[in-house]
């Protein structure tokens, strides 16, 4: 048997033991994504079947449709505000956590655990207690003089709030920072060290460069969720108020089991997912600028 | 020997996935051998119930009929109680139900009628009537069922002008509810306001800033959102006096009556009548959990009499009266509908054994003193002697029910007006307005064109 022989047949029983997770994925991931697709173009309602109507959904929904670019935006606030706070949340609690000290693991392992809570109803209503008016926040505040905020009520917190509930599921972000930041040899820490470098310039000049690659990861993973975030603002918010939370994939929901319009929500699951698309390929292409591999410049 | 070599792969492939798709669907085999039977049953009763009145249920066969309602936490105890009492009944019937609060069970239902799982007896909101027959049977006409459910216990002209739509009858009625003010008689004493205030929309306005300023921690009235779209929806039904879209999709609210009842709602707010909605949006559809209500510096709030019990478990001193008025009002717009119907799911297989559970649900002497008043009061007339007779009924419930039928609004809300768009898309308006992004003038326009869109799309599916 030839080597391109085996080879091949090596690929061949590579798909036989991955047939059942291949079957799966097409027809419980692909069929439904072309399906979505097809539904894009129809005025799909599962009740009531569906007809042709090319592209009137789209059309719709950039020129009638007077949710979509405020919800758009406010979507886009959030992904501005919380994926930024939350990596910066999450490098600082790994920069803290990489030490030996005694009990550390214990350390790591509790904020974890918010991670592994995830963004799950319980949560969020724990959230929306803690943040009313009469909640425990502005209990603390009113200890220390400070008045209390409407933080869930008031158009303009709301967003936060709900940023903030996000930003405080740091823990897998943060594993990749400790894991990342391990990584880094210590004797060039100690060579900046000798050679007089300051904790400002060591971290600017050495841990951060080292660690844009984690960076990278953790911003486009952090990113492509925060589009999707759903379950934080209805529960914590259900949208409001004055619509400051309601975000795109709530109007999803909306219309796909508010109203049934099934074939609409099909077209703006797309346009979200372009969205997503667009903005992953800009980080991807700029990643030549700010992302630094070892492995270049022989390191 | 290549082509052996790619047969081989493609044999093992195919068993693997056959392995896959039989772990898979193993109960589902189970459940469509169960299908199966239960169709052949299902046939077989409707051969023997014609011939020897055999059924299921005589046989002994064990049947599993899911309920799903919504609800507060005594209805559902109430509810399952009763459940219980029938399987004792009929060993052979087992009953699951399905229950949970009102938010998100609407979205839950349909998402489970259009994947073929929703259960087989579904508690039924007069708002969903629309979605449930346009285009679709949701559940089955119970005008068919008269082998098996009692019709003539229920007054003929409440299940034509409540429980039915195009002439079916998607359930049997659960109860007889409505709208009505609710108030805090220690609230009205300490602000000198006379229990037998005849409200009006003026009068509302006026006493609510009095309140305010006798108490800035004080409002008259309660309300969010939803609450304030009940409200305006009575503010506008008093003036059109017919329905609010028609049955061919026109729209019969004007942009400028729309803006009316905005900005009435917007002054609500503005004079202090009613507590910031930035503070009052934290209770929607719970303002029996709001500290202002609980503490008593909230007199009054506009309530479907079903959610009452929510409210009695607070400590607080109850009267009802009715909703405003105004002289000149072509109609009261005070609804009252049904405490919701039971219906069966056009694909239940077992419709003889539902019917035969629902009638007795609703007529049964002792089914009602089970479920006493956890959907308003019994839909029945005999139902309702019964609880009265063996001092069962709630006093404030029977009078709240009494208001609203004596004020009850000619204009039965046809499907089409209690379109889930139509509610979303006025509530966003409200919001607007009180949020002051909009003026009242331009939301009523905004509110008026883009309704304007969703019936075009609405009728667009029955063309």
């Amino acid at each position: 048997m030839s080597k391109h022989e085996r080879l091949k047949k090596y690929q061949l029983w590579g798909l036989v033991f991955i047939s059942p997770w291949l079957i799966g994925f097409l027809i419980f991931q692909l069929f439904p994504l072309l399906e979505s697709l097809y539904y894009s173009f129809t005025n799909y309602n599962p009740l009531r079947g569906s007809k042709w109507t090319g592209l009137s959904n789209y059309i719709k929904m950039f020129t009638r449709d007077k949710d979509v670019i405020p919800s758009m935006a406010v979507t886009l606030n959030y992904v501005l505000m919380s994926v930024p706070l939350k990596l910066l949340s999450a490098l600082v609690v790994a920069m803290l956590l990489n030490h030996k000290a005694r009990g550390i693991n214990l350390f790591r392992t509790v904020y974890y655990l918010p991670s592994i809570f995830g963004g799950s109803v319980a949560i969020s209503i724990l959230w929306r207690f803690l943040f009313k008016s009469d909640g425990v926040i502005n209990r603390i505040l009113g200890l220390f003089h400070i008045e209390g905020l409407n933080w869930l009520g008031s158009p303009d917190l709301a967003l936060l709030t709900v940023s903030l509930v996000s930003v405080w599921q740091f823990g897998s972000s943060m594993v990749l920072f400790l894991a990342g930041l391990q990584q880094i040899p210590a004797d060039m820490y100690d060579s900046a060290r000798v050679d007089g470098a300051s904790p400002h310039r060591i971290f600017f000049r050495i841990t951060l460069p080292l660690l844009s690659p984690i960076i990278f990861f953790n911003l486009l993973m952090q990113m492509i969720n925060a589009f999707q975030e759903f379950t934080l603002p209805f529960v914590i918010t259900n949208g409001g108020p004055a619509n400051a939370t309601y975000v795109y994939s709530m109007m999803i929901y909306d219309n796909a089991f508010r109203y049934l319009n099934m074939g609409y929500a099909s077209a703006q699951s797309w346009i979200l997912f372009l969205i997503m698309a667009v903005v992953t390929t800009f980080i991807f292409k700029s990643s030549s600028v700010w992302v630094f591999y070892k492995d270049e410049e022989g390191m | 020997m290549k082509k052996r070599q790619g047969r081989k792969v493609i044999l093992i492939s195919l068993v693997l996935s056959m392995l896959l798709a039989a772990g898979c669907s193993n109960q589902d085999g189970e459940g469509s051998q169960d299908s199966a039977r239960q169709m052949d049953n299902g046939q077989k009763e409707t051969d023997t119930d014609d011939s020897s009145g055999q059924n299921a249920e005589d046989s002994g066969e064990e049947i599993t009929l899911r309920v799903s309602w919504w609800g507060p936490e005594d209805r559902h105890e109430a509810t399952l109680a009763a459940m219980d009492y029938y399987m004792e009944l009929h060993p052979n019937i087992k009953l699951v139900g399905e229950y949970g609060d009102w938010n998100g069970h609407y979205d839950k239902i349909v998402t489970q009628l259009a994947s073929g799982t929703a259960p087989d007896i579904i508690q039924i909101n007069d708002r969903w009537y629309y979605d449930f027959t346009v285009g679709m049977e949701a559940v089955i006409d119970m005008n068919t069922l008269t082998d098996y459910v009692d019709l003539g216990a229920f007054d003929q002209s409440f299940l034509e002008n409540y429980c039915s739509y195009d002439g079916k009858l998607l359930g049997l009625p659960l109860g007889v509810t409505g709208v009505c003010f609710l108030y805090n008689k220690d609230f009205f004493a300490e602000h000198n306001i006379p229990e037998d205030t005849v409200w009006t929309w003026d009068n509302l306005l006026e006493i609510g800033e009095r309140v305010h300023q006798e108490n800035p921690e004080h409002y008259l009235y309660v309300c969010e959102t939803p609450e304030m779209w009940v409200l305006q929806k009575c503010y506008v039904k008093q003036r059109i006096g017919t329905q609010m879209i028609s049955e061919d999709y026109t729209l019969n609210i004007t942009p400028e009556l729309f803006a009316e009842a905005l900005a009435y709602g917007k002054e609500m707010v503005d004079r202090g009548v009613t507590e910031p909605f930035e503070t009052a949006s934290l209770y929607t559809d719970v303002s029996n959990e709001n500290p202002k209500w609980i503490n008593g510096e909230e007199g009054l709030q506009q309530k479907y009499i079903t959610n009452f019990s929510r409210y009695q478990s607070l400590d607080l001193n109850y009267g009802v009266c009715t909703s405003p008025v105004f002289d000149g009002m072509l109609d009261t717009g005070v609804t009252v509908s049904t405490g919701n119907l039971f219906g069966i799911n056009s694909k239940c297989e077992y419709v003889k054994e539902a019917a035969e559970f629902i009638n007795w649900f609703v007529t049964e002497p002792e089914a009602i003193r089970i479920l006493k008043e956890c959907r308003s009061t019994q839909a029945t007339e005999a139902g309702r002697k019964l609880l009265a007779d063996e001092g069962l009924s709630d006093p404030l419930v029977t009078e709240a029910v009494n208001v609203a039928l004596e004020n009850a609004s000619n204009v039965v809300d046809n499907g089409i007006s209690q379109t889930a768009e139509f509610e979303k898309l006025w509530q966003d308006y409200i919001e607007k307005v009180i949020y002051g992004k909009m003026t009242p003038k331009d939301a009523g326009q905004g509110l008026y064109d883009d309704m304007l869109i969703i019936l075009e799309e609405l009728k667009a599916f029955e063309e």
